[in-house]
């Protein structure tokens, strides 16, 4: 009887040596696998902060094409008279604006759509989501809409990927651009349009050239009173952009003229 | 007979206390090893010395990146007096051989760059197609437009590509403090 009491209390006390070896190899244990969890944790911010960085080159890339997009087509519209509907020239050859062209938005969208989608194939990129990037556009695979201001961009299907030793993360951005005329230095045709409803009965050249100014924030206005005849004059508006814009190899102002009628 | 029951009462007494001088012993043991190894493995999360160090560097990289970046997009887009942006001024210089656009825009990037949010407390180098255009971060010295590798993890990193008419520009910014 004594000696398997002996027994026993052997066997409580090698029970009590195993349950301490085990609890602490299982402490140590807990300690080295957390320690990797919050390496993952550490790891992973890296990689959405390099996903974030890549977006907004992205992003760069795009709104810089998307300003050249406008600007030239909006230059060439002014330029070759196209905001107006049916122009007409009076006596002295001058262009007189009387209504905005019908399809003015349909128009410009679908040359800036064009010119956009050219931009961006001369874009010799050297990173993979940058070249997915311009294969979604050659693709037409982004929407994007005009209302006489602003021009939207949107996707969702640009493939960011980022890796690092252990983990790699595929991202796709949402990609939301909205430009408006303003934002490039510009005011829109209906803008331009407004003002010109607005100023047309002024009286003095004067007059004129002050309201298109307090009107027109992008742009510099001039007037001047021309004379057909004894009994017919008018006022010749000459609008100049203040910024000047990267055109082809010179740094040029955007300017054209016409009739207020 | 109760003798006999006393001394093998003792006996017992004795084994079981020599069993249990022995646990202690091992438990102690036991104890020491697992003081050593939990502080192994404090040391090698917190002293870079031990094991890979701590992990934290790759966290301010990311973030110094974040930085330059921003800042490269702040140079490139700042409008001059006349509308005419940085980046339009080195697509003229450097395709278009402009001298002055060149001049414009060499003196500018050093005053856009100090006015910049984190300008005043970090210094930049700015390198555009590898040539130095300003320079108030690093004291070695620079071959072919590149930084050491070595130095590269102490400071933030941004580079970005300038296209017109089928040629590319390389805009490249480094910042870091001072």
């Amino acid at each position: 009887m004594l000696i398997t009491k002996s027994k026993k209390s052997n066997i409580s006390i090698i029970i009590l040596v195993f349950l301490i070896l085990i609890v602490c190899s299982a402490s140590l244990f807990i300690f080295a696998t957390s320690d990797k969890k919050v390496k993952v944790k550490i790891s992973d911010v890296g990689l959405i902060q390099d996903a974030q960085l890549k977006q907004e080159v992205a992003e760069f890339y795009i709104y810089e094409a998307i300003e050249k997009s406008m600007v030239n087509p909006y230059r060439e519209m002014l330029n070759q008279d196209k905001y107006i509907e049916s122009p007409s020239y009076n006596l002295q050859n001058k262009i007189e604006f009387a209504n905005l062209y019908g399809n003015l938005n349909d128009y410009f969208y679908s040359e800036f759509r064009n010119r956009f989608k050219n931009e961006f194939e001369n874009y010799a990129f050297q990173e993979e989501y940058l070249n997915n990037l311009k294969n979604l556009i050659a693709q037409d695979k982004f929407s994007s809409s005009f209302d006489g201001e602003n021009l939207i961009f949107e996707t969702s299907l640009l493939e960011i990927k980022s890796t690092s030793e252990k983990n790699s993360v595929v991202y796709f951005p949402e990609i939301f651009l909205n430009i408006s005329f303003s934002r490039i230095g510009l005011n829109s045709f209906n803008a331009i349009y407004n003002s010109k409803e607005k100023c047309k009965g002024k009286e003095t050249a004067e007059l004129m050239k002050a309201c298109f100014s307090n009107e027109l924030g992008a742009f510099d206005a001039e007037s001047a009173e021309k004379i057909i005849s004894e009994e017919k004059k008018y006022f010749l508006i000459s609008l100049t952009s203040k910024k000047k814009f990267l055109i082809e190899n010179n740094f040029e102002k955007i300017s054209f003229e016409f009739v207020a009628i | 007979m109760k003798r006999k029951k006393l001394f093998f009462q003792k006996k017992a007494q004795a084994g079981t206390t020599l069993s249990w001088f022995v646990a202690v012993f091992v438990i102690l043991f036991i104890l020491v090893l697992y003081f050593i190894f939990a502080g192994l493995l404090a040391a090698e999360r917190y002293v870079p010395l031990i094991g890979k160090g701590g992990n934290k560097i790759s966290i301010a990289k990311t973030n110094e990146d974040f930085k330059a970046q921003k800042k490269l997009f702040y140079l490139l887009n700042f409008p001059l007096e006349e509308g005419e942006t940085i980046k339009e001024l080195i697509i003229l210089s450097e395709l278009h051989q402009d001298k002055e656009a060149e001049k414009k825009f060499k003196e500018n990037s050093e005053i856009i760059l100090k006015s910049s949010e984190e300008g005043q407390k970090e210094c930049d180098l700015l390198l555009i197609n590898d040539e130095l255009i300003y320079n108030n971060l690093f004291k070695g010295i620079i071959i072919e437009g590149k930084i050491p590798a070595m130095y590269k993890t102490d400071f933030g990193y941004a580079e970005i590509f300038l296209f017109s008419n089928q040629q590319q520009i390389n805009a490249r910014l480094y910042s870091g403090k001072c």
